[in-house]
């Protein structure tokens, strides 16, 4: 995170705790994307996504002070809290009665092998999500955090609690397997963006 | 990086696109609202906090100044002196039995008859309201305090409107930031 970004929400962190309300406004606005996202992407759930991103937000009007700037960004700590929320969420899931049965992204790209050759690139990123959503739990918070919200190694390895060099190694790994998954589900050797 | 690698970054990336990018509208709406009403409460109890400050200076005044106890009334009540901060664990939720503490030995002429003995009667431990906006209690203090009877419509009791400014003895359960959670009556 730029270090203008990181003044700008300890600044805000700063008047929000002392009550000021449009302070707390900007720091829930400039941060609420990512935390929504990382949610949604993991969990592959809107409604997930929206009870994490309530629930964090919750924790820092509870407690700001929980927060220590010098162990990492603001916008870390807050992806870092939805990580945790978003695998009690998962959790919770998993101990319901499956009312239907679980999408499974590899045995629904085996089955479609014939035909995905045709499919709109729309589908194409639908079998993509699903690849995502159907990695571990370990490569898929890389995927998330560095593919698709664009945070940098560092801020990754903040956010998971571990150092850079894992969080490449874990990346190379996640997108050798997801690329896996795409060949596997298309027939091709790759996911080709629509001319 | 090789064409296949790039074209699935590519792939995620648009992916990443895909969906909706932010909370909805009404998540912000629930956040501001208990924004609003943790300030609400802060600023209650800041003001409680400054009475139970105020009532610990008096008492502390009083036991530096050793102030003599006043005669015995004709009724004989027995005044029992507020106990210093003690640190206890999180309140019991119902205490529904009226407690009796003996009272400490108070400097009389007399010393009192067992008929003078008033017995304490606390009511159950109410929680303050908004306390659960403030993290969980994990180390509590309770402190002896006097506060006004109208203080009892906090937390839903009713008041006789013609004792509201009399005073009654409370204990107070503070939380490890000092701030109060909850409040139990002592006659």
């Amino acid at each position: 995170m730029p270090e203008s970004a990181s003044d700008s929400s300890g600044d805000l962190l700063r008047r929000m705790r002392g009550g000021d309300e449009q302070a707390f406004v900007a720091l829930y606005r400039e941060h609420q994307g990512s935390v929504f996202r990382f949610a949604l992407h993991m969990s592959g759930s809107v409604d997930v996504a929206e009870e994490v991103t309530q629930e964090v937000f919750m924790a820092l009007i509870r407690d700001a002070k929980q927060y220590d700037p010098n162990r990492g960004s603001l916008a870390a700590y807050l992806v870092g809290m939805a990580r945790k929320m978003v695998f009690r969420a998962l959790e919770l899931k998993a101990d319901l009665p499956q009312t239907e049965p679980e999408d499974d992204a590899v045995d629904l790209i085996a089955d479609n092998q014939d035909i995905a050759a045709d499919l709109a690139w729309s589908e194409r990123l639908e079998i993509l999500r699903k690849a995502v959503l159907s990695l571990p739990p370990n490569y898929r918070e890389v995927i998330v955090l560095c593919d698709l919200d664009e945070m940098d190694y560092a801020e990754a390895a903040g956010v998971l609690g571990c150092a850079v060099g894992t969080i490449r190694s874990r990346l190379h790994r996640a997108r050798a397997l997801l690329a896996e998954k795409m060949r596997a589900g298309d027939g091709r050797e790759s996911t080709r963006c629509p001319a | 990086m090789s064409r296949n690698e790039q074209e699935l970054k590519d792939a995620l990336r648009a992916l990443a696109a895909t969906g909706p990018q932010e909370a909805p509208a009404d998540v912000e709406r629930v956040l501001l609202d208990a924004f609003r009403r943790k300030q609400r409460s802060r600023g209650r109890v800041a003001r409680i906090c400054g009475a139970l400050a105020g009532a610990a200076v008096a008492a502390g005044l009083a036991l530096m100044f050793r102030i003599p106890p006043q005669p015995p009334k004709p009724e004989a009540r027995v005044t029992l002196p507020s106990p210093p901060p003690v640190a206890a664990a999180a309140p019991e939720p119902i205490a529904l039995a009226p407690k009796k503490v003996a009272p400490r030995q108070v400097r009389t002429a007399r010393p009192p008859t067992p008929s003078a003995i008033v017995p304490e009667v606390a009511t159950n431990f109410y929680s303050l309201p908004d306390a659960d906006i403030f993290a969980p209690v994990e180390d509590a203090t309770v402190i002896r305090v006097q506060l006004p009877r109208s203080a009892m419509r906090m937390v839903g009791l009713p008041v006789n409107e013609e004792r509201a400014a009399e005073r009654i003895r409370a204990d107070v359960v503070l939380g490890q930031d000092g701030i109060a959670r909850a409040v139990r009556f002592v006659q």
